[in-house]
């Protein structure tokens, strides 16, 4: 046993065995989630008490088929359990997770773990849908050809925890000395001797194997090319309505309170730089961030149910035939799809991809998808530069400009993930292998864990990292002020505007005069706030919707045409939002990839607005 | 005068922070946190 007072227990189990909903079983709502050091792989750790009093620590492991680990994730798995990983306790116990209808993956596991010499507990879960294919398991003769208790749940209905938490009393209380680790990288005579010995218990104790028609003949339909990509579609469809639509009310309720919130310190402080920082700053900056939290909530409640219910894998089996083209992963559809409401969930959602590559090329091109920060900016230069006439079978032109926008941003997001697919990493081609798990109906309490985790992950960023960005961002644009004399707006004399000044000749190529530039620095805390800074560069006193009709004559009046679309090119691709960026350095644990993330897009972004500002503008002339 | 100072304090500790948080590597902050007495569990651990 370890020198903690706590006894640790590690929950170790093949990918949709229910390992999280027996942990959440166990813990309920004492749980904390954190990532391992130096790696972004979630870290789930809680407690429990025993029928016999005792607190016990629980690790829910990342899960794996074998020790050999082949992902990040894996790794983390095999170097806790062997005792490796520094800065984590050994465990005292590994409880194993098993899929009842799927149980000879996880009796693979088992005779993998038993070479670690560690005390095991096979939980058998998920028995009662096992029961209800027609499988009989005879748990005393798995248990004794094991050599291992075995003990039968259904985790998401709590059934069995009292025998398994009986059986953790047993097992802790032996004080059995751990037998010695002789676990090494199995051979291909080993793994061969592991399967036919997992097939031989399997056979001595499985009295009927699991009738898996129900699920087959689901699968006829889900996976059928046609009416499965139909099917899909349809979800997809439905989960972007939901996303976009059903979220409104809620982000309108979060706006309201922040504009409430503002006014209240209207009320309460006089004019002055804190003033200006708490109402300027921090409640809307956090503020444009924060509307998002409804998105985001309903966007991981698809996410948890389509994982649960088993259909995910369905999907990216689905999507991998066309994404593949491009290069993507079959599961970076969902990422990809969250990143049309923000950059941020969507990035934060590409934990769904094991392998480090795919999930690194998701990461990259997520941005380029036309998230809605984007709208209010398109939907100005839009209504000022684009007549809103008919063009074609009743389809107008300014609605026609905004599709082609959102088609850019696709096309581009899948050009980079070819290029970064087949040139940047040519040879890192992984075989796409999935397991396809049998259907179940998701568990609410599993539901409730997943958006109260997703929620708080997203809080603590939001009061954390954006709140210290949009901080910076507000003393870039409001240090130094006006001297008494000035006549022009205050941002043109703080750090932003003179920055701004000194960007001008850079960006005079593409069209952009110095008043875009200004707007731009700001506009890095979130793209529409490039709407709300132009209205302050050109001295728009309104406010809100009235700024945005009083803004879009003046733009009109100031910009020529090619200067407009040039704009719209640079919001296709420009890195315009430090909270992605802040996000992408969080999920990758490094400077690195943001950098590459700003250094191409601005690349991309400049180019784009360079050719279209010289092309309509020779095409006008 | 002191609405400036509050806010440039809360500039200042955000801007620390940030670097802190974001820019120190692991092993820099593990001795910092070592040297002011605190344990070290490496970066991104969530303890902050």
């Amino acid at each position: 046993m370890s020198a903690t007072a706590t006894p640790v227990i590690a929950l170790v189990g093949c990918p949709n065995s229910g390992k999280t909903a027996l942990f959440n079983a166990l813990t309920g709502s004492r749980q904390k989630v954190a990532n391992y050091p130096g790696v972004t792989v979630e870290r789930r750790a809680g407690a429990f008490v025993t029928a016999a009093g005792r607190r016990i620590q629980v690790l829910d492991l990342p899960g794996t088929y074998s020790l050999r680990a082949r992902s990040p994730d894996e790794a983390v798995t095999r170097d806790v359990v062997l005792g490796r990983f520094v800065g984590e306790m050994p465990p005292d116990a590994l409880l194993v997770v098993a899929d009842a209808t799927n149980l000879r993956l996880a009796l693979r596991l088992v005779l993998e773990l038993k070479h670690t010499g560690r005390t095991l507990i096979l939980a058998v879960n998920m028995i009662d849908i096992a029961r209800r294919q027609g499988a009989e398991i005879d748990l005393k003769r798995l248990e004794s050809e094991l050599g291992v208790p075995v003990v039968a749940t259904v985790a998401v209905r709590k059934g069995g925890i009292a025998d398994l938490l009986g059986q953790i009393d047993r097992t802790i209380d032996r004080h059995a000395p751990q037998a010695p680790a002789d676990w090494h990288e199995p051979n291909a005579d080993e793994l061969r001797a592991t399967h036919h010995e997992a097939e031989r218990i399997l056979k001595a104790c499985l009295a009927r194997p699991a009738d898996a028609s129900v699920t087959a003949r689901i699968d006829q339909v889900l996976l059928h090319p046609v009416a499965g990509i139909l099917i899909l579609l349809a979800l997809l469809f439905l989960i972007f309505q939901a996303v976009f639509t059903w979220a409104q009310p809620a982000m309108d309720l979060i706006k309201n309170g922040f504009d409430a919130l503002a006014g209240v310190v209207d009320a309460t402080l006089p004019k002055g730089m804190l003033h200006s920082l708490i109402t300027d700053g921090i409640i809307a900056g956090v503020g444009s961030v924060l509307v998002f939290l409804p998105q985001i909530l309903l966007l991981f409640f698809f996410i948890i149910l389509l994982e649960d219910s088993g259909y995910m894998a369905r999907a990216a089996f689905l999507m991998d035939r066309i994404m593949g083209g491009a290069g993507l992963h079959g599961r970076a559809f969902i990422p990809l799809l969250s990143s049309f409401a923000c950059a941020i969930p969507g990035i934060m959602a590409t934990r769904v991809i094991d392998n480090r590559r795919d999930r690194l090329t998701t990461i990259l091109v997520a941005p380029l998808m036309t998230c809605s920060a984007r709208i209010p900016v398109y939907t100005l230069i839009i209504s000022a530069f684009v007549p809103a006439r008919t063009v074609w079978a009743g389809m107008q032109l300014q609605g026609l400009v905004m599709f082609a926008l959102y088609a850019i941003g696709i096309l581009s997001a899948l050009t980079v993930a070819f290029v970064l697919k087949r040139l940047v990493w040519p040879h890192d081609a992984d075989p796409f292998l999935l397991e396809l798990p049998g259907y179940k109906l998701p568990s609410v309490q599993n539901l409730v864990f997943g958006l109260w985790q997703r929620t708080t992950i997203f809080l603590r960023r939001a009061g954390t990292i954006i709140f210290a960005l949009m901080v910076v961002i507000w003393f870039l644009s409001s240090v130094p002020g006006a001297p008494p004399e000035a006549t022009e707006p205050a941002i043109n004399y703080s750090i932003a505007g003179i920055v701004g000044h000194w960007l001008a000749p850079l960006l005079a190529p593409i069209g952009f005069n110095w008043q875009i530039a200004i707007a731009l620095i700001p506009g890095l805390a979130a793209r529409e706030v490039a709407v709300a800074a132009l209205g302050t560069v050109y001295a728009i006193a309104d406010q809100g919707e009235a700024a945005k009709s009083a803004l879009g004559p003046v733009l009109a009046a100031n910009w020529s045409l090619p200067t407009a679309l040039a704009l719209l090119a640079w919001y296709i691709f420009a890195p315009q939002c430090v909270a992605t960026l802040g996000v992408i350095r969080r999920e990758t644990n490094s400077w690195r990839w943001p950098a590459v993330a700003f250094l191409y897009m601005i690349t991309l972004a400049y180019l784009a607005a360079f050719a279209t500002y010289h092309i309509s503008a020779a095409l006008l002339s | 005068m002191i609405q400036t100072i509050a806010a440039y304090a809360i500039v200042a500790a955000a801007a620390v922070w940030l670097v802190w948080r974001m820019l120190l590597p692991a092993t820099v902050k593990g001795r910092l946190k070592a040297r002011l007495g605190g344990k070290s569990c490496g970066d991104d651990c969530g303890c902050g």
